[in-house]
């Protein structure tokens, strides 16, 4: 009981202590957050409108975005297509930062057997063209590479152009990702 | 032509090499199958068309056509040449695909769908989408439309709860124009706004630039210039109306605060005022006018006149001597005769003034048309709230630094300078003694002035006023200016090659450019003139005499020291405008039920659109051949009935379209009542009662010598046969019917209206077989390859039309007896 007589008025105080504090923070929080939003309430009330905001036009997501890092592509060709046929490519990356290496494999069959081949690389300011080697097969059944460094920008015209030459046939098509 | 959408990324790398191909969008049309091939976007070019958002996959993107409704979708894509890309992040959405000559990339990921059709989301079904979002599935999404019926891909909806064509949700005010009278074309009209409110409340950029018109439809632009300058309670903005009809229209003003682009027309010119002290503020004073006066011009700032004038040297002969020698002495040979004259009488003319009466005025300059109070324009009539400056009666406006300073005149006269010696006179031979003094001699002229001249320039009498207090342009103002404004004013050619000169009434012209003086020359005494003194009265001249002669002098240009400008005068609108109440959220016009107008010609046909004015759409649906496939073969709706005879009398053929305004006037047409129709005309009657034959109508006189097309003689459609002219058959019952060889009948004479045998004849009365009667235009066979002959008179003894000859050798080898070869009446 003494114990508890000396400790009631020290929990009295603490509590009226805390009672305060928390009296305090609610007056803030009024202050802060009431109390500004019928001002700022009144403020709106005093304009007769606000401005609206006006969506973008343009219908395209600019730069068209990109898929990241390595693309494999398949080709399909229609009966008239003539000339050695890619079946797929890959270009990795797709996405490379300027000075990365881009390298590009396309798998190429004919019945005859490819003479020559090449790439042109179309990019925003820039127009290269690099021949394609055979890395593996053969010229009839084989996989053509080419590597090169990115030293453009491709935000709008990124495409590669390829080139296939079997005697008088010529493949003359591509890849196009902006 | 199917509906067809192609949108998103497809390229085409075509068959031809190139190290310079060029991405173009193409398929923006959205008609159509597509067909990728090089004809179609040029060799060596890509074709990249619009890429959206798929809506089912925020990663991803759609691109495709469309066509069809419902659950499919039949739009065709064929590839033809090139390579079509779909990269792994993409999905081309189409109908069928046919790979022809071309070839197809699908990156691993990337999805091509067959037959799905595409949507987007337009709520409130204007055409217009919420979003750049793309849903390729079967069932409609929410507010979910095909995409064969978004109009404009171009543009996302600013507000997809209201429909509206004109995507435009900035602030908007409609002015209504309210006018009557014929339509008015490209009309200019001001209207106030209190733009300073507007820019106060962030509502309109700082320099108004923000502002736009729009025509009735809520969507075509109109050029603005405002001309008292931007943020004021009362700027004046004037705009260009390509077309005020009778009964007015509504064309709408927007700001949005935001838009950075300035709209309004350009103008770099300033309003020239005059005033009575310094420049108000924002004028600043115009120096070039200084000790110059306006003169009207077609453009501003060139120089001329001057404040003096001079005329080059006047001359004359003399006249006859001052006096003559009265005594009656014996003066010799070598007098001077009394009526001698002397050439080359001459004096110079000094420079001259020929300011005109001025008033020292402030020239002041301001781009805005902002007058404060004082500020002095020019007007035809005195405008309310403007003074006229009676300061300037009789007087014309000079530039100068400080208002005030008065001078010049209407009038001069020049100062001449003497001492020309004039020719020499001669001698008189009268009388033979020499020694009585030297005869020939000459004279030095004398100094003294001009007559009078007038050096009023060429001017017209303008009224000018100052403005009581601070205020606006008014209508039919007159100011100078450096540049005709975009808008609102028209050059005042009244004053050019004029001086404005002040007056109390507007109107009045007069003055001339160049002005001449008379001017007397006189000389002095001559110091070597003979001496009379022989026996011959005022036979010599006297020795103190002089001469003098009148003469005019060279005209001179008095136009004074000037300054060209343009006089402009502000327009006076017809219409009365009135600004309606703000309103945010999508401008929206006053839409009606339009109906589409294809061939352009007013008038429209098929369904309506409740819809805002467009290009192309019109109220009415009176057109009743609108197929637009010859603009030229406009059509409307009239009740004109077929005159295919061209009688102008139709028949009530069923014909209400034709291709002019005027059944009058209209003519067939591939847009008119038909295509198979070569000839014929429209008439607003349907009263005639044969329209194959143009001699065939209501009240017609004529009587043809065949019936009219269709067996009947009814040529005045009064339901009578009026065979006129046309073969009659006659009783064999009636009067002296009966002729050789011409059995029961008369024998088809042939009568002809507005001959002499034109009468009508009947049976009954007069006709073959009479006598007197005249066989005319007889050409008809009567058997057996006989005719008759025209113009027989029927006579005794039996009258009748039976002259004949035979033409052919008939059957049985006789016509009526007579012989083949042979002819004459039986």
């Amino acid at each position: 009981m003494t114990s508890s007589s000396s400790v009631k008025p020290t929990v009295i105080l603490g509590l009226g202590i805390i009672g305060l504090l928390i009296g305090f923070i609610l007056v803030q929080i009024y202050a802060k957050y009431f109390v500004n939003h019928e001002l700022n309430q009144t403020s709106q009330d005093t304009e007769e409108f606000t401005l609206p905001t006006l969506p973008s036009p343009s219908p395209t997501p600019t730069p068209k975005p990109l898929p990241s890092g390595p693309q494999t592509y398949t080709f399909s060709h229609g009966g008239l297509v003539t000339g050695p046929k890619p079946s797929s490519a890959t270009i990795t990356p797709l996405d490379p930062e300027l000075g990365d290496t881009q390298s590009l494999t396309v798998t190429v069959s004919h019945t005859s057997p490819v003479s020559s081949a090449s790439l042109t690389l179309l990019t925003d300011n820039d127009s290269r063209t690099f021949p394609l080697s055979l890395s593996s097969g053969t010229p009839t059944e084989g996989v053509w590479q080419a590597s090169w460094e990115t030293q453009d920008s491709y935000l709008q015209r990124y495409q590669i152009q390829l080139s296939f030459q079997a005697g008088e046939e010529v493949f003359n098509g591509g890849l196009s990702f902006r | 032509m199917k509906k067809i959408l192609l949108l998103f990324t497809i390229v085409s790398i075509f068959h031809a090499h190139s190290t310079s191909a060029v991405a173009v969008e193409c398929f923006t049309d959205f008609a159509g199958d597509r067909t990728i091939d090089s004809q179609v976007v040029g060799t060596g070019e890509s074709c990249t068309l619009r890429t959206f958002v798929d809506g089912n996959d925020s990663n991803r993107l759609v691109s495709g056509l469309d066509a069809s409704t419902g659950q499919i979708n039949t739009a065709k894509l064929t590839v033809s040449s090139g390579t079509v890309t779909i990269n792994s992040n993409e999905t081309l959405v189409i109908g069928s695909l046919e790979l022809s000559g071309g070839s197809i990339a699908l990156a691993t990921g990337g999805r091509l769908s067959i037959g799905t059709p595409l949507w987007m989301i337009d709520e409130d079904n204007d055409g217009i989408p919420s979003s750049t979002t793309i849903y390729y599935q079967t069932s409609a999404p929410t507010n979910g439309v095909r995409i064969s019926t978004i109009s404009n891909l171009a543009a996302i909806d600013c507000n997809d709860a209201s429909y509206s064509t004109s995507n435009n949700c900035s602030y908007h005010r409609p002015i209504t124009l309210s006018y009557s009278g014929t339509t008015l074309t490209n009309h200019d009209v001001v209207f106030s706004l209190d733009t300073a409110s507007l820019i106060a409340a962030g509502k309109m950029t700082a320099d108004c630039g923000d502002i736009r018109l729009l025509d009735s439809d809520a969507s075509t632009s109109l050029i603005y210039w405002i001309e008292g300058g931007c943020n004021t309670s009362n700027t004046q903005i004037w705009t260009r109306v390509p077309s005020i009809p009778d009964g007015g229209k509504t064309i709408y003003v927007t700001y949005d605060g935001t838009t950075a682009t300035n709209g309004q027309e350009a103008w770099s010119g300033s309003f020239i005022m005059l005033n009575n002290t310094a420049c108000p503020s924002g004028w600043t004073r115009n120096t070039s006018f200084d000790n110059r006066f306006p003169y009207g011009a077609a453009s501003y700032g060139t120089t001329g006149g001057a404040d003096t004038h001079v005329h080059t040297n006047a001359s004359c002969t003399t006249g006859t001597p001052s006096a003559i020698d009265g005594n009656n002495s014996y003066g010799g040979g070598n007098l001077a005769h009394a009526n001698h004259a002397h050439t080359g009488a001459q004096v110079a003319i000094d420079s001259t003034s020929n300011m005109i009466p001025y008033l020292n005025m402030v020239y002041c300059n301001n781009s805005d048309l902002t007058i404060s109070s004082g500020l002095i324009g020019l007007f035809t009539s005195t405008p309310t709230g403007w003074t006229r400056f009676s300061a300037l009666d009789s007087r014309f406006p000079r530039g100068a630094s400080s208002y005030g300073t008065t001078g010049g005149a209407s009038s001069h006269q020049h100062n001449t300078t003497g001492g020309y010696t004039t020719g020499l006179s001669g001698t008189s031979n009268e009388s033979p003694d020499g020694s009585q003094g030297n005869g020939n001699h000459t004279h030095t002229t004398t100094n003294g002035t001009t007559g009078s001249g007038t050096h009023t320039p060429p001017y017209l009498n303008m009224i000018y006023a100052s403005i009581n207090s601070a205020g606006r342009g008014v209508s039919n103002m007159i100011v100078m200016s450096t540049a005709t404004p975009p808008l609102g004013w028209t050059r005042y050619t009244s004053l050019d090659s004029r001086f404005p000169q002040g007056a109390a009434t507007q109107g009045s012209t007069g003055g001339t450019s160049t002005h001449t003086h008379s001017v007397t020359i006189t000389t002095n005494i001559s110091g070597t003139t003979g001496v009379g003194a022989g026996y011959r009265v005022n036979s010599i001249s006297h020795r103190n005499h002089t001469h003098s002669c009148s003469a005019t002098t060279a005209s001179a240009s008095h136009i004074p020291a000037y300054l060209t400008t343009l006089f402009i005068q502000r327009n006076s609108p017809s219409p009365t405008l009135l600004v309606g109440t703000e309103s945010s959220g999508e401008l929206n016009c006053q839409e009606y039920n339009y109906y589409q107008d294809q061939d352009g010609d007013g008038f429209g046909a098929g369904s309506p659109t409740y819809m805002c004015a467009a290009s192309g759409y019109v109220l009415n649906n009176t057109d009743c051949n609108d197929t637009g496939t010859n603009a030229a073969n406009v059509s409307i709706a009239l009740s004109c009935y077929i005159d295919q005879d061209n009688d102008n009398y139709g028949i009530n053929s069923t014909v209400s379209c034709v291709n002019t305004s005027s059944c009058a006037t209209a003519t067939w047409g591939s847009g008119g009542a038909g295509t198979t129709a070569s000839a014929g005309t429209f008439s607003t009657v349907n009263t005639d009662c044969y329209d194959s034959n143009a001699n065939a109508y209501p009240t017609s006189s004529y009587c043809g010598t065949t019936h009219r097309g269709d067996g009947s003689y009814d040529y005045n459609c009064n339901s009578s046969q009026t065979e006129c002219g046309t073969d009659y058959n006659y009783s064999a019952s009636g009067t002296n019917q009966t002729y050789a060889g011409i059995s029961g009948s008369c024998g088809n004479c042939n009568r002809s209206c507005g001959s002499s045998s034109n009468t009508i004849y009947s049976a009954a009365s007069i006709g073959c077989g009479q006598a007197g009667a005249v066989c005319t235009s007889f050409n008809g066979f009567i058997g057996g390859g006989c005719t008759r002959n025209i113009g027989e008179v029927c006579s005794p003894p039996n009258n009748a039309c039976e002259d004949y000859h035979m033409t052919s050798e008939p059957t049985g080898g006789y016509c009526n007896g007579i012989s083949a070869g042979t002819q004459g009446c039986n």
